[in-house]
């Protein structure tokens, strides 16, 4: 079970720390936000100081359907990228030969990286597993393993498949997608897995109970049927994704990295600075520096007794000194669910686990209602968690 | 229309070489006996392909069907090498008139044993041990490994169609590939669903299954077979029910655990049986080569 960085703007030192802090295992490296240049002399530096640390490259692919929309942010991917990205159309990708040649053109591409594995391109299904996006986005997955083995190279292979939250409530669309893409002639060796919602504050989306029981759908399945399961932008859902058959999560330093949406392509809508946060394993949510400084007090279960609990001092109000450092915090508070969870030996026992963590969040939060303190965000996530395990279970037919 | 009585002495007239013969059982069209065709014991099969009148378009229809499923299951039988799948004798296929109705007639090894049908209802045989079912459930894998690899479902996988052998280097033979489905033919059937409603996996009862259906359904029938074969028990079905209930039951109702009814198994073994039983084939795990490792290997 493997977390990542989910790399984009503003990196900084923090992939690197996250190496040297063993933090994390891995990175996935986003062309919009990085300079082909640039990311070259990155995996080549990473390669060569972290040699143990896997590299991926999200050829994001599945914003070439909206690279001709006026005023959406492409960043370097027109430019520097252009070997493999250009602005697409729906009609073109529906010929298989068309797909083909976009399969071929960012796998080449990535074969001149220095990355651990190759993630194909693909367009993102909107709205629904029963849609003409649903057969580009097969015809995709379908080939990318054929393609891929023309070209010789022994790194494993990611067919991406990147779908939005709404599709996934269409369970029987959905079984009939899953039971395709599990029985490819030629498969890949995994999937990098992203699921879209309207925005990075989309939290109902992305904390919904259909969401996350679908989510998970797809990383049972797949990982049942021998794939490894990348998942994109999980954030702090990639412990309960790992626990049922995932073999990665990873997530970045803003929230457009926290959780997956296209919205972060479009013309900026304005917005404020975000606030420094504290990702509490006992609440299983963030809370802000002020309310961590009020809490730690009167509730200390809410710390997580890690060693980044040192970026927050008492003496500076728990504010951090660097911007490197909330990354690093979630990094290592979710590295240490996700550790705490992997020590159990099997899926029920995993999910008997989670839901006890569940349990003790709620106790949690009773204290906090103690307290004169009012969170910005409530414990209805614990809920849709709560919920979202029960949903699974029930579908995938496992007994907790 | 059900296969008729027959005098063995007009099977002997009919087909030279034939001396001793032994009927061992019989089921829609086909009959089976046992035989010694120049001088080896063989299993003689035969067809009957029933009369029809040219205006009948519909029986001239099942009169092709069923010839044309014969000749698939040798076709079948002939590529397989695996000796998980039953082998053809010495017979070839060909037509013979016997009491005025026409057959197609061929040969199959003989398999010396009982079927598992038998063994599991007879009530003085004691339940398998862990290494026979997984065995048997290594052969059956190993049988739709071979069968997939030409893009063919067996699609009735039952215990009525494993014959357990007295060879202890072939413990297990899978027989009868008379419904087996090809993804690569043309459907031989028309607006039905030739299954053994006892053994039926949920996705067939889907109306446009043809377009999906894949090995993961015999997956389901192998783990059916095995589970019933270990609790002398099925899963789901009851005896003597509407074969409509039997149906729901396999589409809807989640069967109780192996590890309830066998708690001397394995619960790694038990479990990968009720994953298999799983309503929806993406959640089967179905990676034959991890399947394997899990039961023992390749046989």
């Amino acid at each position: 079970m493997k977390i990542y960085a989910q790399q984009g703007f503003g990196e900084g030192d923090k992939v690197s720390l996250g190496f040297q802090n063993n933090f994390v295992d891995g990175v996935i490296y986003s062309p919009r936000h990085t300079k082909k240049d640039s990311l070259i002399a990155k995996l080549d530096e990473s390669a060569k100081d972290y040699p143990a640390k896997e590299r991926y490259f999200d050829p994001q692919f599945y914003a070439a359907l909206y690279a001709g929309e006026e005023d959406w942010r492409m960043g370097y991917l027109e430019e520097d990228y252009a070997e493999y990205f250009k602005c697409q159309q729906k009609s073109v990708l529906e010929r298989e030969n068309n797909a083909i040649a976009c399969i071929e053109k960012a796998l080449r591409f990535q074969q001149t990286l220095k990355v651990t594995g190759i993630i194909a391109p693909n367009i993102l299904i909107s709205r629904s597993f029963d849609s003409r996006e649903a057969v580009i986005s097969k015809n995709f997955i379908r080939n990318a393993a054929e393609v891929y083995s023309k070209l010789k190279d022994k790194r494993p292979l990611f067919a991406t498949l990147a779908v939005s939250y709404q599709a996934l409530s269409d369970r029987a669309a959905f079984e009939e997608f899953l039971n395709e893409i599990t029985a490819l002639d030629t498969p890949p060796d995994g999937f990098y897995v992203l699921i879209s919602t309207s925005g990075p504050d989309a939290n109902e989306e992305f904390f919904n109970s259909n969401t996350i029981a679908g989510w998970m759908m797809l990383n049972y399945s797949l990982g049942l049927n021998g794939f490894k399961v990348i998942n994109g932008y999980s954030d702090i859902l990639a412990p309960l994704l790992l626990s049922v058959g995932g073999y990665g999560g990873a997530t970045g330093w803003f929230a457009n990295l926290r959780n997956f949406s296209l919205a972060s392509f479009q013309p900026p809508g304005g917005g404020r600075r975000p606030l420094v946060k504290y990702l509490s394993n006992a609440l299983q949510s963030r809370i802000t520096v002020p309310e961590l400084d009020q809490l730690r007090n009167l509730v200390p279960q809410v710390l997580n007794k890690l060693s980044t609990d040192s970026y927050y001092p008492v003496v500076n109000s728990s504010t951090p000194q660097d911007s490197s450092q909330e990354v690093l915090q979630t990094w290592e508070t979710i590295k240490a669910f996700t550790d705490r969870l992997a020590s159990k030996n099997n899926i029920p026992d995993r999910l008997r686990d989670y839901s006890a963590a569940i349990q003790s969040a709620r106790n949690v939060y009773a204290a906090i209602s103690k307290t004169p303190l009012q969170l910005q965000n409530g414990a209805n996530h614990l809920q849709e968690l709560e919920e979202a395990v029960y949903l699974f279970t029930k579908r995938a037919g496992i007994t907790i | 229309m059900a296969f008729p009585k027959l005098d063995e002495n007009s099977i002997k007239a009919a087909l030279a070489g034939i001396s001793e013969l032994n009927f061992i059982a019989s089921g829609g069209f086909k009959g089976v006996y046992r035989a010694c065709i120049n001088g080896n014991i063989e299993a003689l099969k035969l067809v009957m392909v029933p009369e029809t009148q040219s205006a009948d378009e519909e029986a001239v229809i099942a009169r092709d069907e069923l010839i044309a499923r014969v000749k698939r299951e040798i076709q079948i039988i002939q590529k397989c090498k695996s000796p998980a799948i039953v082998k053809l004798g010495s017979m070839q296929p060909a037509m013979a008139n016997i009491e005025g109705k026409d057959f197609i007639i061929y040969s199959e090894e003989f398999l010396e044993g009982d079927n598992l049908w038998v063994i599991l209802r007879n009530p003085k045989t004691a339940p398998p041990a862990e290494a026979e079912l997984k065995l048997l459930t290594a052969t059956l894998l190993t049988a739709i490994k071979e069968l997939w690899e030409y893009r063919i479902i067996h699609r009735d996988i039952k215990p009525c169609n494993v014959i357990k052998t007295n060879d202890s280097s072939r413990q297990f033979v899978l027989l009868d590939l008379g419904i087996a489905f090809s993804r690569m033919d043309t459907p031989l059937t028309h607006g039905w669903t030739p299954a053994t409603f006892r053994y039926f996996a949920p996705e067939m009862a889907n109306p446009s299954f043809r377009e999906s259906l894949d090995y993961r359904a015999d997956l389901y029938t192998t783990a059916l077979t095995v589970y019933e074969y270990a609790a002398k028990t099925h899963p789901l079905a009851k005896d003597f029910e509407d074969p409509m209930m039997t149906v729901t039951r396999a589409v809807k109702e989640i069967p109780k655990s192996l590890k309830a009814l066998r708690p001397d198994l394995s619960k790694d073994f038990c479990d990968l049986i009720d994953t298999l039983l799983n309503k929806v084939p993406a959640l089967r795990p179905g990676n034959l080569q991890m399947l394997m490792k899990r039961t023992g290997g390749l046989i």
